[in-house]
């Protein structure tokens, strides 16, 4: 609550002493963003890996080469100053992972022995908070229309489920992790007040990189899952594409 | 028969409005209805240009001469519109008049060739391929009779009636890019476009000298138009020197100022013209000879002589305006002192003389002296040395009396008033004890151990010597402050000086805007650049409206027949602007009366010059993104949209002077790495009106 209070005090003093002009005079923007991001690093379902860090067991059954996640979001932005955006951003990332489960009751002697669920996905929120600085003095024009530099700051809570509509949550509790994430556009008004952004983005989820280095061999039923939402989460935020439709409302 | 007495009604109008006092010249501007050649849309004319297009040999030639209308209807618009072109004032009427007289013969040509004046001192006049005569105000000065006007019009009516323009056009890219051609060096390119060339001016005077002889011109004395060519380029002046103009009392030159020997006047009529585009003037005149053999009889006046002197010296009065605004000093002054000879009360004359005085003493003091002897033989060349001999210091006190001296005459003269401070502040910044070195009055005892010690009777013979001084020693204090103030200053100038210049009203001078798609054959998109320019008075006003400001604009791309008064400002905005861009030291515009006239017309003093260039290009290595796209399938999409979408970039200025201060008070320029939108043109004209609002500057 108190970084909400510091948040809105510097918003004020952002505008009572800001010459910043926007467009038209309207500095506060919402975008709709489709964010379609190819599967590089992470698998769903109908999606391929290309490169695979689960291994084998983690490749989805059909292969798609041009395969997107499209992760929804709605962003709002105000501009602070002639060159700043400060934002919040809700999406709701969806992406495969793969889920273990026993084909029988383990027992503490016996070696691990369990199937995989290639088809669940992790779905969840993310709250996100960012700053947008643009070119405005090099190659750009006057914000909200021109080249932009983000830095993203992300909240996520997730689980994982059966399929996309599933309600069923596979975790008793929910993985709460923060990621951060540079990104780098453009955006241009294709009609009076309608922005279009195209950019790229790079990210780190801070989540519990075992599955990196420990050994799959070794891992139960619970750490097998965890670990793919681990891995998914993290691939899933490396790289993503950047796409949206902006209104300048005031 | 209505529309007879509203033209009748019109003219008398312009008469009466525009009666010339040459005590009190004002310059000419556009007068009366706007002409349709200054209204209609260039893509209009270009479309019925191409329609009405003769025949072409082949596909290449109707290529070259769509390229040709397109190129030509274009920048001739801009030419018209750049407030350097007078309509229905005194002098464009009046060659009306004259070139009506020599095409009474030829019906068929009449009401196709319209006649304008073009604001410049060159000696020149010339035709456009739509029967746009353009005769030079440096021409009409220079010229002797009104017979030997008709005969330069005759000469430009053989080049509309022949179309020499676009044959001209036509031939010269023949001969760069046409087979035939292509074995020859670039020297022999130029030699067959120049011979081409002169082909087409020798026929114009041959035939122009036909339609001549039809008229009721005289036909003895006419080649000695070609004099007026011949001497183009020596100074206009008839007066011989005397350094006695400049003196009084005891004020009086050191005689080592004027030389007594000075080059002759040397014009060679007989010279090399092998790669010039007329044939020399030997040869004109030679040919022209032939023709008037055995004619005899004419007029040099067709009415009175009296018309046509008064046209010219209005020319020459433009003239000295002109020489001012182009910083060519002594050109006005030698023209002024000549053109007092009849006018010797003028008050315009007196202040065109003390206002080129300031100008000398500006580019003395700032080291901006540039007399170039060779170009000034005769006796003029001892005027251009009398103030070359002279030191800054000796100029500037000449200017300040002569300044004061019209003062006298005009004490409410803001202009000449605002002169006279700035050379006193500035000469003060260059001389120790200035206030210390000039006598007082005619009886004080004479200053010793002056450089100059003729410069201290200086400012003895005035009306009221009392008031002259206090204006010196105010100046001198204010010079002294501000020198003292400066060096702390400069430290603090960042935070301090900064300021909210609150702008509440702009006016916007012919908006400029220009598209380039290089990846076209025709890469300048001339219709497309004229539409966005007549919907920026829409941007411009809603920019201002979000802001509550108001803005006039001055666009002449918008334009019906009825607004002269928006080609009156573009007028002079123009030959401010342009006087403000070619020379970068400070000085006081010698068209600051007619300026600040301006900015009370239209209640501010901030007037914004703005424009925009986009181009488009074609994006380079596509071959890596298309490689791109096949070892990363997933990216293909993101790769196929840069291989289809070109690569722009978008420049946008915005100058805001304050006309009153001459400072530019806002410098806005931007560019972008894309391609411009109407939204993008949009966000720029506001944020440059935003910033005269709202942010410090």
């Amino acid at each position: 609550m108190r970084i909400i209070y510091t948040l809105v005090l510097l918003i004020n003093v952002f505008a009572a002493t800001a010459q910043v002009p926007g467009y038209m005079g309207k500095r506060f923007t919402i975008f709709a963003d489709a964010n379609p991001t190819p599967a590089f690093f992470v698998m769903n379902m109908n999606n391929t890996v290309l490169v695979n860090p689960g291994g084998d067991d983690a490749r989805t059954q059909k292969v798609n080469r041009f395969a997107f996640n499209v992760r929804p979001q709605v962003t709002l932005e105000y501009l602070i100053h002639k060159r700043v955006s400060l934002g919040v951003s809700y999406s709701m990332p969806i992406v495969g992972t793969t889920r273990a489960y026993y084909t029988s009751a383990p027992s503490e002697f016996d070696d691990v022995d369990y199937n995989t669920d290639e088809y669940d996905v992790v779905k969840g929120q993310a709250l996100g908070l960012h700053l947008k600085f643009y070119d405005f003095a090099g190659s750009a024009s006057v914000p909200p229309i021109g080249y932009y530099r983000t830095i993203n700051i992300f909240v996520t809570r997730t689980n994982t489920y059966d399929n996309k509509k599933s309600t069923t949550k596979q975790f008793r509790d929910d993985f709460i992790y923060p990621a951060v994430s540079f990104g780098v556009g453009r955006q241009s008004m294709l009609a009076k007040n309608l922005l279009l952004k195209t950019g790229v983005e790079f990210g780190w989820a801070f989540v519990p990189t075992n599955f990196l280095t420990e050994v799959e061999d070794d891992w139960n039923v619970q750490e097998y899952s965890g670990y793919s939402v681990h891995q998914s989460l993290a691939g899933y935020y490396l790289f993503n594409i950047n796409i949206g439709l902006g209104y300048i409302l005031f | 028969m209505r529309r007879y007495l509203a033209v009748a009604l019109v003219a008398a109008c312009c008469v009466l409005t525009n009666a010339q006092d040459f005590n009190h010249y004002k310059t000419l501007l556009p007068q009366g209805l706007v002409p349709k050649d200054f209204t209609e849309l260039s893509a209009s004319k270009f479309a019925t240009e191409v329609t009405n297009m003769s025949a072409a040999r082949n596909k290449r030639d109707r290529r070259n001469k769509k390229k040709f209308y397109l190129e030509s209807t274009f920048s001739l618009d801009e030419f018209l519109t750049s407030g350097n072109v007078l309509f229905n004032d005194d002098i464009t009427l009046y060659t009306a008049d004259v070139l009506a007289e020599i095409l009474k013969p030829y019906p068929e040509l009449q009401g196709k060739i319209r006649v304008y004046t073009v604001k410049s001192a060159i000696p020149n006049a010339f035709t456009t391929n739509n029967g746009i005569i353009f005769v030079n105000l440096g021409l009409l000065a220079r010229l002797e009779s009104e017979a030997q006007l008709a005969f330069v019009l005759a000469h430009e009516v053989v080049h509309y009636q022949k179309k020499h323009v676009i044959n001209r056009y036509v031939t010269n890219i023949d001969i760069d890019r046409s087979k035939d051609y292509r074995k020859l060096s670039r020297e022999a390119k130029m030699f067959a476009k120049s011979s081409f060339s002169k082909e087409l001016e020798m026929e114009a005077d041959l035939d122009g000298a036909e339609i001549y002889n039809k008229s009721v011109y005289t036909k003895d004395s006419i080649q000695n138009v070609f004099n007026v060519l011949k001497y183009a380029d020596l100074p206009l002046g008839w007066v011989y020197f005397n350094k006695r103009y400049y003196e009084s009392g005891k004020y009086i030159f050191p005689d080592t100022l004027v030389v007594r020997k000075v080059d002759p006047i040397q014009a060679i009529e007989d010279y090399n013209d092998t790669l010039y585009s007329h044939p020399n003037i030997r040869k004109r005149r030679e040919a022209i000879a032939v023709k008037f053999h055995n004619a005899k009889g004419g007029k040099h006046f067709r009415l009175a002589k009296s018309i046509f002197d008064k046209n010219r010296k209005l020319a020459r009065f433009e003239l000295c305006r002109l020489y001012l605004l182009e910083h060519r000093y002594l050109d006005a002054i030698l023209l002024a002192t000549s053109l007092q000879e009849e006018e010797p009360t003028s008050v315009y004359l007196k202040q065109i003389i003390a206002k080129a005085l300031y100008g000398l003493a500006k580019d003395k003091l700032n080291d901006h002296f540039d007399f170039k002897k060779s170009e000034w033989s005769g006796d003029p060349q001892r005027l251009g040395i009398f103030f070359e001999r002279q030191s800054s210091y000796e100029v500037s006190v000449l200017a300040i009396r002569h300044l004061y001296k019209c003062l006298e005459e005009e004490p409410n003269n803001k202009e000449i008033a605002v002169m006279l401070n700035d050379v006193i502040r500035s000469l003060d910044k260059d001389a120790y004890d200035l206030e210390k070195k000039f006598l007082r009055n005619a009886s004080d005892k004479e200053i010793a151990d002056l450089r100059y010690p003729y410069t201290q009777h200086a400012f003895t013979g005035f009306k009221n010597n009392a008031a002259f001084f206090e204006i010196l020693d105010k100046q001198i204090a204010l010079a002294d402050k501000e020198d003292n103030g400066n060096s702390f200053r400069k430290k603090k100038k960042r935070a301090k000086d900064k300021k909210l210049l609150n702008v509440d009203k702009v006016v916007v001078v012919n908006p400029m805007y220009k598209k380039i798609d290089t990846r076209k054959r025709q890469k300048m998109r001339h219709i497309e650049s004229e539409k966005v320019l007549t919907q920026i008075d829409q941007k411009i006003w809603d920019a201002a409206g979000r802001l509550n400001m108001k803005a006039d604009i001055i666009n002449p791309n918008n334009l019906s027949s009825a607004r002269v008064n928006v080609m009156q400002s573009n007028s002079i905005l123009n030959d401010w602007i342009d006087e403000q861009m070619r020379f970068e030291d400070a000085r006081v515009s010698p068209i600051y009366n007619e300026i600040i006239a301006l900015a009370d017309t239209y209640k501010t003093d901030h007037f914004v010059w703005m424009g925009e260039f986009t181009m488009t290009r074609k994006r380079r290595g596509k071959g890596f993104l298309i490689a791109g796209a096949i070892i990363t399938p997933a990216m293909a999409p993101l790769f196929a949209t840069m291989v289809a979408t070109p690569k722009g970039a978008t420049l946008y200025f915005a100058l805001t002077f304050n006309v009153r201060t001459q400072a530019l008070e806002l410098v806005d320029v931007r560019t972008m790495n894309m391609r411009d939108t109407k939204s993008l043109l949009q966000s720029n004209i506001y944020y440059t009106l935003f910033q005269l609002k709202k942010v410090k500057q």
